[in-house]
C-alpha cells in the first residue's frame, strides 16, 4: 500500500516538473501573430493591401466623413442637411472652435492608425525572409508612398504633428512633441521620393493590380506637396515629369471624369478603390452622404450659389451641369426615370443642391443602396489637377507660356476659349480654372488657406470673417431664394471666422489632455 | 451445576438490550445509532425510537446522533437502557469548511460566514444565491426577477472594475468565471461557506479577490437510507403600476402641445372615456406566472459505502407568454470503502436545462400608445401574420405584442460533472488525496427573426436564422496531501497540495438570412437561401498552482493560521505567469484565559486578525500581451475585386500581469447565555494594485483599438467597512426560536484611475450623470439641483445674474427652477452639485425560524439602507416625451397655473428649458428597502397520524412585502449595475411577489 502511494506522488511530482511552461502557454486562437508574420510574400502583400485600406478606411465615419466636411468650411459648400441635428459639423463648417468634436478626433486617430500599418511594413519587411527583391522593394516603396500620403493629409488640416516612425509603447512617446512644419514637410518630401525611385510606371503594372501607387502618383503628389510650401521651381520640375512621361492624358469629356464606367482612367493617378463585393464592405458611401435627402440620401454638404455663379460667370455650363444638380433640374446624364424632376426639397436642403460628381445613375447602383457597396473609386489626383498645379508653379517662376499651354488644355477639354493674359492677370485666371475644375473635389479649403491676395491677406481672410466677401454676399446681396428662406441653416457661414485662428484645424482636444501638455495646441483655440 | 448453568445460558442466546433513544426534551429521535464500544455491532433506533441491539452484561453503550452530544453508558446488567441525549452546546462545534480541508468553528481565524444547506432550501428559487440573500453578513447580493436570471454578488464591497463576482468552488473545484450558479440544485447543498477575507481565500491565489463561495454538496453517511420528497408549487405575479389609461393619455398629449402654443398632431378619436383604448400591460403580462420546484433524494450507506442522490426538477415561467427557464438535475455522490486505509468515491451530476430568453419589455409595455390597437383592421390583415400588428399612432415604441409574437430564441444546454476521487491514510493523522474533475457542458442556441413589415420605421427587412453551438470542456486536478498531529498541547495541522485546471471552449456560429417563410417547420439553417456565414474558434487557459497550510493552535487558546499559493496563469506573458498569494491570521481565545476563569457571562471570547494577498486575473480573452493581425481587405483590378489584406488588430502590453488585492480583518468573537447568544463583529480593508484596465493611450500611437487603448495595470481602488452579527437560539422549551440579524456598511472607492481624472458613465440623454472621482466612493450621482418650480414670469427674471442676463433664457412660468450654484450666471457642468450614491451605507438581513409545538413559521427580511437610485424612466412617465405613455397622475400633478404646485413642471412638448432632459434632483430618489423575502408556515404531522417518517406542508410567500419610498418597479433590480455604473433604474424585471404550496416528506 505505502509504496503504490510513494509511487503515485513520484509520479505526480515528475508530471509537474516536466510540463510547467507548455501547459501554460495559450495564444489566441484563429488569430495570426505579428511577430511571426513576414514569413512569405503572400503575408506581405496581405500586410501592403491593410495599408491601402487605410487610404480611406471601410466606412464613412473615420476619414470619409472629413472630406465633405472640409468643404463646407468654404465658399463651395453649406452643410445642407437641415432636418437633424448639426452639432457633427457645425463648428468645422461655421468656424465655431471644433476642438472637442469626433470629427476631428476620428480624422486625427484614423491617419494615425494608417501611419501605423505602413510603419509595420516598413519595419518588418526588411527584417523578413522573403528573397524576391524586385516585390520587396516594391512594396516598400508602395509603404512609404501611402506613409507619405497619411502625413500629408495630417499636416495639411493640423499643421506640424509628431512624426511616428515605429510601433511604438506608450512609455516611448511620453512627452512626445509636435515636429514643426518644415521638419513634417522634409519627412514627407524624402518619403514621396523614395516611393517614385522604387515604384513602377502605371503602365508597367500588371491589369491585376490596377489601383497601387505607381511612379505618377508620388510624382503628383510631391509637387503637391512642393507647391503648398510655395517651392515653385520644384514643383514646375516634377510635375513636368509626370506630364512628359505620357503615362497621362485628360479624358476627352468632362462628365466622363466621375463615373464608375471609368475607374482608374488614364486622367487618373490615384483613386480610393472600391468593389461590389456582397457580403463585404469593399464600397464607397460618400454617395449616399452628399446625396439627397429624398434619394436615400443624408443631406450632407450642398454646394452653394456662390459656386454656381462662378460657373456662370465664366460661361462654363459643361462643367456646371457636371458638377451641380438643382431641385427640379433633369439631373444631367442619367437616363433614368427617377433622375426627371429631381426633388431636393428646399426646406430640407439649405441650398436645394448636391454634389452631381458623387451622384451616381440609379441603375448603377448598389442595392442596397444605403450601406458600403458603392462602385464609383473615389478620386483623390487626377491629371487635370496636375496640369492646374503645373500652370501654378509655373506662372510663379515666370514661365507663363508653359502655364498658359497646361491651363489651356484644361479649358479646351469644356469648350471653353483659351487664355492668354500673363502674371498676376493669369495667376487669377489659373485660380479661378483650379476652382471650377476641382470644385467639391476637396481641394478648395487648402487652396485659400495658401494663396495670397492682392491685399497682401490670405485669400479665405478675404472671403470669410464679419466683413468677408462671402459672408456679404450671402447676407446682403444673394437673391438665390432657396439659400435667403431656408435658415435652419444661417447664411452668415464664416462671419465667425478668425484670421490668426482659423488657417488651421485644431488638434482633437482629447490628445492634448493625454499629452499633458507635450503635445500644444494651435493657436488661438 | 449451578456454575454450567449460567455458562450455558449465555453460549446459547445471545443477550440483548433494548430500549428508546429520546432527546432531553422528551422527543423521540429516530435514526440515532447504536454501538457497542469496541465491537463491531450497531444499530440504529426505529421511527419510535426503540432499538435493540446484542450486547454482554460487560459492554458499553455508544448512543450518538447529529446535535446532541453522545453519550456512553455500561451495560451494567440491564436488558432496558431508556436514555436521554443532551442537545449539542452550541454550534460552535460544528464543522466549516475551508478551502482544501475543514476546521471547527470554534478554531477559525479568519472571516468565514457559514449557512447550512437546510437554510437554504426554504426559499424557493432556481439559484441557492437568493436564498443566501440576507443570511450572510458581508454579502451583498442584488437579484433580478426573471426566471434564470442570476443575481450580482458583492463580497465586502467592490475593489476592481473587473466585475464583482466571488470565485465559486463546488466540492473543491474552482468554476470558470462568469459561472451562472444556477446550475447547481440548492437540494444538493449540504453547506455554503463564504470566505470574506483574504487570511481565508489566499488559499483559492488568483482568482479569489473578490471572495470566495464555497460549496459542498451532500455526501452519503452510513446508515439506514432516508428517502426525502420535497415540492413546492406556486404562483408568480408582479403589481401593475400605475399607467394612464387612453383617456388621460390624450389628455396629457395635447396638453403639451397647447402649452407651447402648438396645434396637437392627433391620430386618434378626440374625448376618449376611460376604458377606451388598449391596456397594454394587461394584454401582455400574465397576473400569475408558475414556478416549479421538485426533488426526490435519497441517503444512506454502510461501513463500506456510503451514498447520496437526488433528483430534482425546477421550472420558472416568465410574466409574458414567452420566457421559462428549466432544469433537470441528477446527482449521485458515492465513496467505497475499500480497505481501512483506501477510500475510492465518485460524484456525477448529470443535467439538462432549457431556456427561452425572457424579453426585456416592461419599458415598451408601460410607454406604448394606449390609444393603439393590438392589430391592424382585419379587413387590412396579410398572409404574414407578422404584419397583422398595429402600428403605434402616437409614439414610435414597436408593438410590444408583435414582439412576444415573433419571439423565437430558445437554448438548450446539456452538462456532465464527474468527480471522481481517492482518499488514503497511510499512517495515523495523514490523509492524501486526489481527484480528477471534469465539468462538460454543450450548449445549443437556436434564434429565428422573420420578416415583417408593420411601417417602414418599423419592419424585419429580412428573415435571419442563426445557430450557435458553445462546448466547454474544463477538468482539474487536485491533489493534496494533510497531517496532523499534536505535541502535549500544541497542535498542528499541515497541508501541501498541487493543482492543474484547463478550460476550453469550443464556439461554433453560423447564420443565414431569408428563409421562405415563418412555418416553424423552416426555422434551420438550411432553409436559409441568403448570405451563409459561420464562425467560431477555440479558446484555452490554463493554471497551475502549489499551495500549503500550516494551521497551529495551543491548547485552543492561541491559534496561528498561515496559507500560501503560487498561481501560474496562461492569461499573462512569459515572464509575469507566476505570482504568490500568502496570508496570515490569528485568534486568541480570551474567554480560556486564567484571568477569566470562573466568570459564567461569557462561554466564549475570541478575538482574529489576519492578513492577506489574493489575485484577479479576469481579463478579456487569451494573449492580450500579443500583437495580433487580424483582416483589412482592399481591392484591385480593373473589374474592382476584393483583394485579401491584414494588419495590425491588437497591440499587445508585455508587461501585463494580476491584480493583486490585499486585505486586512479584525474580528471579536462573542458567546453568552449558555452560548445561545452569539456576536460577531469584523471590521476590514480590502486594496487593489495594479488594477487591470483599458488605458487610453496617444492617438499618435496608431493603435487599432478604439481610443488607442491597451490593457495596462493601472489604477486601484479600496473598499473598507465593517460587518455584525447577532445569533440567538433557544430549544429547549415547547417553544423554540432561532433569530438572526447580520448587518454590513461598505465604502468602495477608487482610489486612482487611468489618466488620473474621473471617469464619467451613466449617460442620461447627452449628458453623463454618474462621476467616479479618484479618492471618492464610486457610482456617485451628479446632476443640476431644482430649486422649484417657476411660479410666474416674474420669478422668470429674477433668477438672473447681477447684470441682468438670464440665467434660464428659455425658461416659461412652469418651467423647473436651476440652481447657479457657483453663481457665475450660467449653466453648466460646474453647476452640477452631488446629488446621492447608488452603494448603500448599510444592508441588513433578519432571519427567524420559530416553533410551537407541531408548527414552524421562519421569516426572512431583507433590506438595504442609504443608497440611491436614479429613476430615469420617471422622467418620460411624467414629460411623455416622444409621445410615450404617462404615470395616471402625469395630467393632474402637472404644473397648470401660478401656485398649482412646486414639485413638477409643465408639460411641453418642446422642453426649450430642458426640464427633463439634463440629469437633476428630479431623478434622484431613496432607494432604501426593506423586503420581507420570505415568510413561511408549516405543518408537520404529529408521529401519531404518520408514523412511517415526516411529512410537513408549509404555505410560502415570497417577496410579500416591500417598505420603500421609491416610486419604480422595483429598488432591488434598480440599484444593480456596474463598480463604475449602478443605480440607474433600466426597468428591469422586477421581483415577483410568489405564494407557494410546498410538501416535504422523509422516510
Amino acid at each position: 500500500m505505502k509504496k503504490i502511494f510513494i509511487a503515485l506522488s513520484i509520479y505526480a511530482g515528475s508530471y509537474l516538473f516536466t510540463s510547467c511552461e507548455k501547459f501554460l502557454d495559450r495564444p489566441a486562437l484563429g488569430q495570426e501573430n505579428l511577430d511571426t508574420y513576414f514569413q512569405t510574400e503572400e503575408e506581405a502583400l496581405k500586410q501592403i493591401a491593410g495599408c491601402y485600406q487605410g487610404v480611406f478606411w471601410d466606412d464613412w465615419w473615420q476619414v470619409a466623413q472629413f472630406y465633405p466636411a472640409s468643404d463646407m468650411a468654404t465658399d463651395d459648400m453649406w452643410m445642407n442637411n437641415t432636418t437633424q441635428s448639426q452639432s457633427s459639423y457645425i463648428r468645422t463648417a461655421h468656424y465655431q472652435n471644433p476642438s472637442q468634436d469626433d470629427l476631428l478626433k476620428n480624422y486625427w486617430q484614423y491617419r494615425y492608425k494608417a501611419i501605423l500599418r505602413s510603419n509595420v511594413v516598413l519595419e518588418r519587411l526588411p527584417e523578413s525572409s522573403i528573397t524576391n527583391e524586385e516585390l520587396r522593394e516594391r512594396i516598400l516603396a508602395e509603404a512609404r508612398f501611402l506613409r507619405a500620403f497619411q502625413y500629408f493629409e495630417l499636416v495639411k488640416n493640423f499643421g506640424g504633428v509628431p512624426i511616428i516612425e515605429s510601433l511604438s509603447m506608450p512609455e516611448e512617446v511620453q512627452g512626445v512633441t509636435r515636429n514643426t512644419l518644415e521638419e513634417c514637410y522634409a519627412f514627407i518630401e524624402k518619403d514621396l521620393i523614395a516611393a517614385a525611385e522604387g515604384l513602377p510606371e502605371r503602365s508597367k503594372y500588371p491589369s491585376a493590380d490596377i489601383g497601387r501607387a505607381t511612379k505618377g502618383a508620388a510624382l503628383g503628389y510631391l509637387g503637391k506637396v512642393y507647391l503648398y510650401q510655395n517651392k515653385m521651381a520644384e514643383t514646375e520640375e516634377v510635375l513636368a515629369q509626370v506630364i512628359s512621361s505620357g503615362e497621362y492624358d485628360l479624358l476627352d469629356n468632362f462628365d466622363k471624369v466621375w463615373t464608375i464606367e471609368h475607374n482608374n482612367s488614364i486622367e487618373s493617378l490615384f483613386e480610393v478603390q472600391y468593389s461590389d463585393a456582397l457580403g463585404y464592405n469593399l464600397g464607397g458611401r460618400l454617395s449616399v452622404i452628399t446625396g439627397s435627402r429624398n434619394d436615400s440620401g443624408w443631406s450632407w454638404s450642398g454646394p452653394t450659389s456662390d459656386l454656381e455663379n462662378a460657373f456662370k460667370a465664366a460661361g462654363d455650363e459643361i462643367r456646371l451641369r457636371a458638377t451641380i444638380i438643382k431641385h427640379g433640374d433633369d439631373v444631367w446624364n442619367d437616363p433614368g426615370e427617377a433622375a426627371k424632376n429631381y426633388v431636393i426639397a428646399p426646406a430640407e436642403h439649405k441650398s436645394a443642391r448636391i454634389n452631381r460628381k458623387f451622384y451616381i445613375p440609379h441603375a448603377q447602383r448598389a442595392v442596397p443602396y444605403d450601406g458600403n457597396r458603392n462602385k464609383l473609386n473615389h478620386r483623390l489626383l487626377r491629371f487635370a489637377d496636375v496640369l492646374l498645379m503645373y500652370a501654378e508653379a509655373a506662372n510663379a517662376t515666370g514661365n507663363d507660356g508653359e502655364a498658359r499651354n497646361a491651363l489651356n488644355r484644361v479649358r479646351e477639354r469644356v469648350n471653353l476659349n483659351p487664355v492668354s493674359s500673363s502674371g498676376e492677370a493669369l495667376r487669377q485666371a489659373i485660380r479661378d480654372e483650379r476652382r471650377l475644375e476641382l470644385a467639391l473635389e476637396h481641394q478648395r479649403l487648402y487652396d485659400i488657406r495658401r494663396w495670397d491676395d492682392s491685399n497682401g491677406k490670405k485669400v479665405i481672410a478675404n472671403l470669410f470673417g464679419p466683413n468677408g466677401s462671402f459672408v456679404r454676399y450671402n447676407t446682403e446681396i444673394s437673391t438665390d431664394t432657396f439659400e435667403r428662406t431656408n435658415q435652419r441653416e444661417n447664411s452668415n457661414k464664416g462671419t465667425s471666422f478668425n484670421e490668426s485662428r482659423d488657417l488651421l484645424f485644431p488638434i482633437p482636444n482629447s490628445e492634448i489632455v493625454l499629452s499633458e501638455g507635450s503635445i500644444v495646441q494651435n493657436p488661438n483655440f | 451445576m449451578l456454575f454450567i448453568a449460567p455458562l450455558i445460558g449465555w453460549a446459547q442466546e445471545q443477550p440483548t438490550v433494548t430500549g428508546v433513544v429520546k432527546g432531553s426534551d422528551d422527543t423521540i429521535i429516530s435514526g440515532a445509532t447504536v454501538a457497542v464500544k469496541g465491537k463491531p455491532i450497531s444499530t440504529s433506533t426505529d421511527n419510535d425510537g426503540s432499538y435493540h441491539i446484542a450486547a454482554t452484561p460487560q459492554d458499553t453503550l455508544v448512543y450518538s446522533f447529529v446535535g446532541y452530544q453522545p453519550q456512553q453508558l455500561p451495560v451494567a446488567g440491564r436488558s432496558t437502557i431508556d436514555v436521554f441525549l443532551e442537545p449539542t452546546a452550541s454550534d460552535l462545534e460544528e464543522v466549516v469548511v475551508v478551502g482544501y480541508g475543514a476546521v471547527r468553528k470554534s478554531d477559525l481565524t479568519s472571516s468565514i460566514t457559514s449557512v447550512k444547506g437546510e437554510d437554504l432550501k426554504d426559499f424557493t428559487a432556481g439559484s441557492a444565491l437568493n436564498a443566501l440573500q440576507g443570511k450572510a453578513n458581508g454579502v451583498q447580493i442584488t437579484g433580478s426577477g426573471g426566471p434564470g436570471a442570476s443575481p450580482r454578488v458583492i463580497i465586502r464591497g467592490i475593489t476592481s472594475v473587473n466585475g464583482s463576482d466571488p470565485l465559486y468552488v463546488v466540492d473543491n473545484v474552482p468554476l470558470p468565471p462568469g459561472t451562472n450558479l444556477n446550475f447547481l440544485n440548492p437540494e444538493d447543498i449540504e453547506s455554503m461557506e463564504v470566505l470574506k477575507d483574504a487570511s481565508a481565500a489566499a488559499i483559492f491565489g488568483t482568482r479569489a479577490s473578490n471572495g470566495v463561495v464555497l460549496i459542498t454538496t451532500k455526501k452519503g453517511k452510513s446508515g439506514k437510507t432516508v428517502f426525502t420528497f420535497s415540492g413546492s408549487t406556486g404562483i408568480q405575479t408582479i403589481s401593475k403600476p400605475n399607467i394612464a389609461d387612453a383617456s388621460i393619455y390624450e389628455q396629457v398629449y395635447k396638453t403639451r402641445y397647447t402649452n407651447d402654443d402648438n396645434e396637437p398632431i392627433w391620430n386618434a378619436e378626440d374625448n376618449l372615456k376611460p376604458g377606451d383604448g388598449t391596456d397594454w400591460w394587461k394584454e401582455a403580462v400574465n397576473t400569475t406566472a408558475m414556478i416549479h420546484n421538485y426533488n426526490v433524494g435519497f441517503q444512506g450507506g454502510s461501513e463500506k459505502n456510503v451514498f447520496s442522490g437526488n433528483v430534482g426538477y425546477f421550472r420558472q415561467n416568465s410574466q409574458y407568454d414567452v420566457g421559462y427557464w428549466d432544469r433537470l438535475s441528477i446527482r449521485l455522490n458515492n465513496e467505497y470503502t475499500l480497505t481501512e486505509d483506501v477510500k475510492l468515491g465518485i460524484d456525477l451530476a448529470p443535467r439538462y436545462e432549457s431556456w427561452t430568453n425572457t424579453p426585456d419589455l416592461y419599458a415598451d409595455i408601460m410607454r406604448m400608445d394606449p390609444t393603439t390597437p393590438i392589430f391592424r383592421p382585419t379587413d387590412e390583415w396579410e398572409t404574414n401574420v407578422f404584419n397583422n400588428y398595429a402600428r403605434s399612432k402616437h409614439n414610435q415604441v414597436w408593438n410590444p405584442m408583435g414582439r412576444l409574437a415573433r419571439l423565437d430564441e430558445k437554448i438548450q444546454h446539456f452538462a456532465l460533472i464527474m468527480t471522481p476521487h481517492l482518499t488514503v491514510t497511510p499512517i495515523q493523522g495523514m490523509t492524501a488525496r486526489t481527484q480528477f474533475n471534469v465539468n462538460a457542458r454543450v450548449q445549443n442556441a437556436h434564434k429565428f427573426e422573420p420578416e415583417f413589415f408593420i411601417d417602414n420605421l418599423e419592419q424585419g427587412e429580412r428573415s435571419y436564422i442563426e445557430r450557435r453551438n458553445d462546448t466547454n470542456i474544463d477538468w482539474n486536478w487536485t491533489n493534496t496531501l494533510s497531517y496532523m498531529f499534536d505535541l502535549d498541547k500544541h497542535h498542528f495541522t499541515t497541508m501541501v497540495g498541487f493543482t492543474m485546471e484547463k478550460f476550453s471552449t469550443y464556439g461554433l456560429l453560423g447564420s443565414r438570412y431569408d428563409v421562405p417563410n415563418s412555418h416553424p417547420d423552416l426555422r434551420y439553417l438550411d432553409a436559409g437561401t441568403d448570405e451563409e456565414k459561420a464562425s467560431g474558434t477555440d479558446t484555452y487557459r490554463t493554471l497551475m498552482s502549489v499551495l500549503g497550510r500550516l494551521t497551529y493552535n495551543y491548547d485552543s487558546k492561541y491559534y496561528l493560521t498561515a496559507t500560501f499559493r503560487r498561481d501560474g496563469s496562461s492569461a499573462f506573458p512569459a515572464g509575469n505567469r507566476y505570482a504568490n498569494f500568502p496570508s496570515i491570521s490569528g485568534a486568541w481565545r480570551v474567554s480560556n484565559e486564567s484571568f477569566l476563569a470562573g466568570q459564567d457571562i461569557f462561554q466564549d471570547i475570541k478575538l482574529r486578525a489576519g492578513w492577506g494577498r489574493v489575485g484577479n486575473q479576469s481579463v478579456a480573452g487569451p494573449g492580450l500581451y500579443i500583437n495580433l493581425i487580424g483582416p483589412a481587405d482592399y481591392v484591385f483590378g480593373p473589374e474592382g475585386t476584393r483583394y485579401v489584406g491584414s494588419a495590425v488588430s491588437q497591440v499587445g502590453n508585455p508587461l501585463l500581469t494580476w491584480e493583486t488585492v490585499e486585505d486586512v480583518n479584525v474580528g471579536l468573537d462573542l458567546a453568552f447565555l449558555q452560548n445561545k447568544f452569539t456576536v460577531g463583529i469584523d471590521w476590514f480593508r480590502k486594496q487593489n494594485h495594479d488594477m487591470l484596465m483599458q488605458k487610453n493611450n496617444l492617438l499618435v500611437l496608431g493603435y487599432p483599438m478604439w481610443d488607442a487603448q491597451m490593457w495596462a495595470n493601472i489604477g486601484s481602488m479600496q473598499a473598507q467597512g465593517w460587518e455584525f452579527a447577532l445569533k440567538y437560539s433557544e430549544n429547549s422549551h415547547a417553544f423554540t426560536y432561532d433569530l438572526g440579524l447580520n448587518m454590513t456598511a461598505v465604502q468602495s472607492k477608487a482610489m486612482e484611475l487611468a489618466m488620473d481624472a474621473p471617469i464619467l458613465t451613466g449617460a442620461v440623454y447627452n449628458d453623463l450623470a454618474i462621476r467616479n472621482i479618484p479618492g471618492e466612493e464610486i457610482s456617485r450621482f451628479f446632476g443640476y439641483q431644482i430649486d422649484g418650480v417657476f411660479q410666474n414670469e416674474e420669478q422668470v427674471q429674477q433668477h438672473a445674474r447681477t447684470d441682468g442676463t438670464l440665467i434660464q433664457p428659455n425658461a416659461q412660468p412652469g418651467d423647473f427652477i436651476f440652481r447657479d450654484t457657483n453663481g457665475d450666471g450660467q449653466l453648466n457642468e460646474d453647476d452640477k452639485v452631488f446629488m446621492g450614491k447608488a452603494f448603500p451605507d448599510f444592508t441588513v438581513g433578519f432571519n427567524a425560524r420559530l416553533g410551537y409545538k407541531n408548527f414552524d413559521l421562519v421569516a426572512n427580511f431583507y433590506g438595504s439602507v442609504g443608497n440611491d437610485i436614479m429613476n430615469l424612466p420617471k422622467v418620460g412617465f411624467y414629460s411623455g416625451e416622444n409621445g410615450q405613455n404617462v404615470y395616471a397622475d402625469a395630467f393632474d400633478k402637472a404644473w397648470n397655473g401660478e401656485g398649482s404646485t412646486n414639485t413638477l413642471a409643465r408639460l411641453s412638448v418642446n422642453d426649450l428649458n430642458n426640464n427633463y432632459r439634463i440629469p437633476s434632483t428630479f431623478m434622484v430618489e431613496n432607494g432604501s428597502f426593506l423586503r420581507a423575502k420570505l415568510l413561511q408556515l408549516g405543518y408537520t404531522l404529529p408521529s401519531s397520524m404518520w408514523s412511517n417518517g415526516q411529512l410537513r406542508l408549509s404555505l410560502s410567500a415570497q417577496n410579500l412585502f416591500t417598505i420603500t419610498n421609491y416610486t419604480g418597479l422595483d429598488p432591488e433590480v434598480a440599484s444593480g449595475g456596474t463598480a463604475l455604473e449602478s443605480g440607474i433604474d433600466r426597468l428591469g424585471y422586477p421581483n415577483p411577489r410568489t405564494f407557494l404550496l410546498g410538501l416535504n416528506l422523509t422516510f
